[in-house]
């Protein structure tokens, strides 16, 4: 649709506000059209119209004042960018004859004229049969006037019946009429007003029969430049005058017809739209599909029309959608499925009296849910997948955790069972030089039974340092470190580690749960002893210390290992990280010491660089512990 | 089953260094081997180990690999360094692939695991044993008085490093005597050791004595009345 600028008369239309009545007056007649804008620094602030100068005349005129007191000064504007089919609207809905135009800053764009809009009418509105007999009046009234009367008697007729036009009749028909355009002419050529109108009047009138095609009449007018013409009935008697503002008016009465065209139209683009549309015809609750776009048809079946919407959706689908239109007038992105394939269903109701249209536009997401659908299910088998491996690494951490453990154990183990070997060495040698006095055979059994027992209580430390605990207990961090010095105190001692404990003399107690807290302290223990060994540090030592300062609890494991990599120190807690290989590390030791320590504990854990090596520090925060737990 | 009493002989004159630093097992190991060698020289570290091998040339060394400050390896190498005859038996607490390329490197004769047995023992010291005789001369050479030397590895009897002739029989019953060194033989063990239980009268032992006194020296061997003989002592001369 094209804009109104596209249209418009910008030249000999307009005029400045100051202009005379002639000047104003010179311009209209050479715009042929009888009207003219007057401008104040290119703003529109009054039109002058023929019918605004008949309306004044009375008596003569002087042509010296100023246009503008003859001029109407409320100025009907609009903005040059709508379209033209908003002038048939706007032209009727104010009852006016031209648009003046402005742009954004509402300035003085130009003008277009009620008849220009003719041209733009799409044809079959008024071209296919309508007849001048189909809108006018049955029984209109025209108003007319002698021939003999005077100019003045024809203008009191005009303002007195509103009428820009008027008849002149001799005693047998029409012979002529008098139009603001004549009155304009003749005012300006300043002439009496009390000749006689047949001196001054149009003439010969042009008539068309009443059953001419209204296409043919407005090419007539159009032809002549006329705006008005007689309609004659039977006989060549004159039945109506026919302004094209009336033939405008009627087209815009039949304005429906052309909604139900640019409907069609409508409809016809919506057959190319890639997206399924129906239109649904709800009549107090009984619904039938009323329309559907090609692409409807093609994915619903052709045949659908007329019948109920439980041959498109599921029962419950539809049930869910006709109830929310109950209460709505739209409806975004509802999923629907149906058959294979899925759909997001829009659309809008627009409610009659008694009967409503629900426009639905079906957005083909199959291929997007299945590509969802793979994707989740990607998702999904990634998750298992790494649930898996992580249900790897956690066995690939119990058994390294056991191998540490067995090593534990071996070097437990290792002293007791090398003297159980030297007490049967002695036995044997002491029976086979005949030395196996009864006093000696029982001393070395019950050393051999000693070291037995040894061996024994080391299994029960093993299995209850590593029992979990249950609940929550209040215990002392001082005996729990100690526990795990003495799993460990064994492989220390083989690798000539020197273990320094020191802790306050009183218990220091927290609430927690002692088995894990002790298994970080094993784990700190661990990596102290492994770093010193591979760095084969000449006089390895491990101190671990507790400090209680007011409510803080501070537990330190340092070494004189060498330290942490400054690069590395902030990842050391990382899940998965470790600087052993493959074999050695699973990289969850020291994550599991901080998820233990945070949340069975609720304390921190850090690690540092100190003079020697690396010191871990715990610390536990009592006051704090309490509040947050 | 080895005869306990049998080996005391052979180890008898065999000294041990022992190196461990476990004070249990070092009296366990040290109180079984003191019944066997000729002396046992025990310490718990590397450096007084050194000390001793220095002061008593022991024959043989028993060492264990983890030891505080110098092991037992780092003292075995310094060892080797200038003495490629002593021999060296490693004991460890776990097997190690790493020291057994060490072990060949200095020449060590036993890597035993702990807990060792008395087999163990044996079988590491025994081999320490041939190892020497096979090395140096003065493991397989008895001194037996008088310039007379008798060569175990050669079975040949030497004076002054002239080979002396003697007969079979004659080296039997020498070397009888030789492994049983300070002990008196008794006539009935020669008759089943010597003789192999023929009927062997006391004149035809006292013959052969008489052979080996003639060939060798008056005080080889020493009646013991009523008893039997031993070997010449070098108190006895």
């Amino acid at each position: 649709m094209i804009s109104l600028k596209k249209i418009a008369h910008k030249k000999a239309f307009d005029i400045d506000h100051k202009a005379s009545l002639k000047d104003a007056m010179a311009l209209m007649q050479k715009n042929k059209n009888g009207c003219i804008v007057l401008l104040n620094d290119k703003t529109p602030v009054a039109i002058l119209t023929e019918s605004d100068i008949v309306n004044s005349l009375s008596g003569t005129i002087d042509l010296t004042t100023d246009a503008y007191r003859y001029a109407t000064t409320t100025v009907i504007t609009t903005n040059e960018n709508r379209p033209i089919d908003f002038a048939f609207d706007f032209l009727s809905g104010h009852d006016i004859r031209r648009i003046i135009l402005v742009d954004d800053d509402r300035r003085y764009a130009g003008i277009v004229l009620q008849e220009d809009l003719f041209d733009y009418l799409e044809e079959d509105v008024y071209k296919v049969d309508l007849k001048i007999s189909h809108i006018i009046k049955s029984n209109q009234q025209i108003t007319t006037v002698n021939e003999n009367a005077s100019i003045d008697e024809a203008l009191i007729l005009m303002q007195m019946h509103h009428i820009g036009s008027i008849i002149v009749v001799d005693e047998m028909a029409h012979v002529g009429i008098l139009t603001e355009k004549d009155v304009l002419n003749l005012t300006y050529q300043e002439i009496d007003t009390k000749e006689i109108v047949a001196e001054h009047m149009s003439k010969p009138v042009i008539s068309v029969d009443k059953e001419m095609l209204v296409a043919d009449v407005i090419e007539l007018m159009r032809i002549r430049k006329i705006r008005r013409i007689v309609v004659t009935g039977t006989g060549n008697r004159m039945v109506a005058l026919l302004t094209n503002r009336d033939i405008l008016k009627h087209i815009k009465g039949n304005y429906t017809r052309i909604l139900q065209i640019k409907i069609k139209h409508a409809q016809e683009i919506m057959d190319y739209l890639p997206e399924a549309i129906i239109e649904v015809f709800d009549a107090e609750g009984h619904q039938v599909i009323h329309w559907m776009n090609l692409k409807a048809k093609n994915i619903f079946g052709k045949q659908l029309i007329d019948k109920g919407l439980d041959t498109i959706f599921s029962r419950q689908d539809w049930s869910v959608i006709s109830t929310h239109f109950q209460s709505a007038t739209s409806i975004v992105n509802k999923m629907v499925h149906i058959g294979d394939a899925a759909f997001e269903v829009s659309g809008t109701s627009s409610k009659n009296l008694n009967s409503t249209y629900i426009k639905l536009i079906f957005k083909d997401v199959t291929k997007h849910e299945n590509t969802k659908l793979r994707l989740q299910q990607e998702i999904d088998k990634e998750i298992e997948k790494r649930l898996e491996n992580e249900y790897l690494l956690m066995q690939q951490s119990k058994l390294a955790t056991m191998g540490e453990m067995i090593g534990h154990i071996a070097h437990q183990w290792r002293q007791p069972l090398a003297q159980i070997g030297g007490v049967f060495m002695n036995l044997e040698s002491a029976y086979a030089f005949d030395e196996l006095s009864e006093k000696y055979f029982k001393a070395k059994v019950k050393s051999g039974n000693e070291l037995l027992k040894h061996m024994s209580n080391t299994i029960d430390d093993f299995r209850h340092f590593f029992e979990p605990n249950r609940a929550k207990e209040i215990f002392d961090l001082s005996q729990y470190v100690q526990n795990a010095i003495n799993i460990i105190q064994a492989s220390l001692t083989y690798y000539h580690i020197e273990v320094r404990f020191t802790a306050p003399s009183e218990a220091v107690t927290i609430s927690g749960y002692p088995s894990e807290f002790a298994q970080v302290i094993l784990n700190l223990l661990d990596n102290a002893k492994d770093i010193l060994l591979e760095n084969a540090i000449a006089a390895p030592w491990i101190s671990i210390e507790i400090v209680e300062k007011d409510d803080v609890v501070y537990i330190n494991v340092e070494d004189n290992g060498g330290g942490i990599d400054e690069s590395i120190i902030d990842k050391i807690f990382d899940i998965y990280f470790t600087t052993k290989d493959r074999e050695q590390g699973t990289g969850l030791g020291l994550y599991m010491s901080r998820l233990i320590i945070e949340s069975k504990i609720h304390g921190k854990i850090e690690a540092k660089n100190g003079r020697t090596g690396a010191i871990f520090m715990i610390e536990i925060d009592r006051i704090a512990r309490e509040s947050s737990s | 089953m080895i005869d306990h009493k049998e080996f005391a002989k052979k180890m008898k004159a065999y000294t041990v260094l022992y190196v461990e630093d476990d004070i249990e097992v070092r009296q366990y190991m040290t109180e079984f081997l003191r019944r066997y060698c000729k002396a046992v020289y025990a310490t718990d570290n590397a450096a007084t180990g050194l000390t001793l091998y220095k002061e008593h040339r022991p024959d043989i060394l028993l060492l264990d690999i983890n030891l505080p400050g110098m092991s037992g390896i780092d003292l075995a190498a310094s060892i080797r360094e200038s003495d490629p005859l002593t021999r060296i038996i490693m004991s460890t607490a776990y097997t190690d692939k790493e020291f057994m390329l060490k072990a060949v490197e200095l020449g060590l004769t036993r890597y035993l695991v702990k807990p060792v047995t008395s087999e163990d023992i044996f079988a590491a010291f025994e081999k320490c044993m041939i190892e020497l005789v096979e090395l140096a001369p003065k493991y397989s050479e008895v001194d037996l008085g008088e310039a007379f030397v008798y060569n175990k590895k050669l079975k040949s009897l030497l004076k002054d490093g002239v080979t002396m002739a003697l007969r079979k029989k004659e080296t039997d019953l020498l070397e009888f005597f030789i492994d049983r060194p300070n002990e008196v033989v008794t006539y009935a063990l020669l008759e089943t050791a010597i003789w192999n239980d023929q009927v062997m009268t006391s004149d035809a032992i006292r013959s052969q004595i008489k052979n080996l006194r003639k060939k060798i020296h008056h005080k080889i061997l020493k009646n013991v009345s009523g008893v039997g003989y031993r070997l010449y002592q070098k108190s006895d001369i």
